[in-house]
């Protein structure tokens, strides 16, 4: 955890400006006290800030609210896919689903308000270990023998791929027409995203682009597509996950997109475990039953080789964004050579 | 004795890693700091191979160069287009629009493939080159 103040505002500042904010949608009278502010020093697209907030109402009664807030700085990575109207409305249509997800309450998008564009959902309690380090790595094989959290894991993904998204209002999201359309538009994200980085590229991503453009599957079953699901994404409370977070790549689209992320090896590091706590078995045996959708192997290695597309494009935009000095975090920078490494993967996805 | 740009740039990394960033109280900045080491370290191991690296790549365009005319010879004017383009280069960028070009005529037809089956050997060394410095 770090209390670094951001670009525009230190911690101290921001809990009085939260307080005011508070005070005024609720409609209290008094004084909204804020504790524990602390930001997550993790994700590089918004900043996120959990804290308390306390008050007394109108008939002097203790209230209290768990929450978490996410501004954008206006020069995060993926702000250009992933807006926090888009998160907010999404967070919205959700609550009115199975999927474990936090409520989501304000929205700002006035920078004069919040000091930033910013949403404010519930905190919602659990742990989120990292799977990059190796006591998060721990966490998801110990959990993997109790055999809980493998099937909660499964189950909210199955809750995603199960939502009635039309009925619930996701389809703003965009619904691609059956057929080609959702890997094409995919590609065409992540191309203008790759474009928008002004970074030279490398004659290895046209290729893959040529073959992903050239082999796009058909579509035949649209779902809401979390888009990232794995763990780190996900909070977890006594093994079972109390939260699906990261809603800033979603669509509606093929499942097996999401699939095919769970199988890849790129979301597990030294074991067998899909996304570090899932046997396979178990993850094609659960999911198979129930979403009733039958997981297309081919298809999956399909959608790995645009995750290496999308991998390029990701580290793309964060080393333009360094380059263009729209961004001083040296985290940035240093994706310069995660490039490389995302299309060293893409060449062997290709086979060569 | 003189050190090279490469070794003070090594040592820049060490200290930084070593000393300064572990004396940072702040998480955030002592990120920073890390993250400051791994690039300078990088680039330092990118100086010390960047003069083998061109020759290689140099080498191995020169070779594709005198092939890819071959398979090529009766393409559409689209992707003549590009490897001449291509011919007239010493590094694999131009490569990049060349095997878009290729990719529109349509991996399928004969010339295109072996024009790939000859690319990608080339790509895949360049890559090896540069995961010597990425990881």
């Amino acid at each position: 955890m770090s209390k670094k103040p951001t670009a525009e505002v230190s911690a101290d500042d921001l809990e009085i400006i939260i307080s005011n904010y508070l005070a005024k949608r609720l409609e209290v009278s008094g004084n909204v006290s804020i504790s524990d502010l602390t930001r997550i020093a993790v994700g590089w697209s918004h900043e996120t800030w959990l804290f308390d907030a306390d008050w007394l109402n109108n008939d002097g009664e203790h209230q209290r609210l768990e929450l978490c807030l996410r501004r954008d700085p206006g020069n995060a990575l993926l702000r250009e896919t992933s807006d926090l109207e888009e998160q907010f409305k999404v967070l919205k249509c959700l609550e009115k689903t199975d999927v474990p997800s936090p409520k989501a309450y304000w929205l700002e998008l006035d920078s004069g308000t919040l000091g930033a564009p910013a949403l404010i959902m519930e905190k919602i309690p659990g742990e989120c270990p990292s799977p990059w380090r190796k006591e998060g790595r721990k966490f998801y094989t110990d959990a993997a023998k109790r055999e809980v959290l493998p099937k909660s894991f499964v189950d909210a993904l199955c809750s995603i791929h199960n939502v009635d998204w039309r009925s619930c209002g996701l389809d703003f999201l965009g619904v691609p027409a059956m057929g080609k359309d959702f890997a094409l538009a995919e590609i065409a994200k992540w191309q203008s995203l790759i474009t928008d980085s002004a970074h030279p590229g490398h004659p290895i991503l046209a290729d893959l682009i040529g073959w992903l453009i050239s082999n796009a599957p058909s579509t035949e079953r649209l779902t809401l597509v979390h888009g990232a699901y794995r763990t780190g994404n996900v909070l977890i409370k006594s093994d079972k996950v109390s939260a699906v977070l990261d809603w800033e790549l979603q669509v509606i689209g093929d499942p097996m997109y999401d699939v095919a992320y769970m199988l890849t090896e790129l979301n597990r590091e030294d074991t067998d475990l899909l996304s570090n706590v899932v046997p396979r078995d178990l993850f094609f045996r659960r999911y198979e039953a129930n979403t009733g959708i039958e997981i297309d192997e081919d298809k999956c290695r399909y959608f790995q080789l645009l995750y290496a597309m999308r991998s390029a494009a990701f580290w793309m935009s964060a080393a333009g964004l360094y380059a263009q000095s729209k961004n001083t975090d040296l985290r940035l920078a240093r994706t310069e050579w995660s490039i490389t490494v995302a299309l060293e993967r893409a060449a062997q996805e290709l086979g060569y | 004795m003189t050190l090279t740009s490469s070794d003070i740039l090594k040592r820049l990394a060490d200290t930084i890693r070593n000393d300064i960033g572990p004396a940072v109280s702040d998480e955030y900045t002592r990120t920073q700091a890390f993250m400051a080491s791994v690039i300078l370290s990088k680039l330092s191991k990118q100086l010390d191979l960047e003069a083998a690296h061109n020759l290689a790549e140099e080498a191995d365009v020169e070779e594709l160069k005198l092939r890819l005319q071959t398979v090529l010879s009766d393409s559409p004017p689209s992707v003549q287009y590009q490897l001449n383009n291509f011919l007239q280069q010493s590094h694999i960028m131009p490569l990049t629009s060349l095997l878009t070009a290729l990719h529109e005529w349509g991996v399928n037809n004969s010339e295109a493939s072996d024009a790939l089956g000859l690319i990608r050997p080339v790509l895949r060394a360049d890559i090896d080159r540069r995961m010597e410095i990425a990881t």
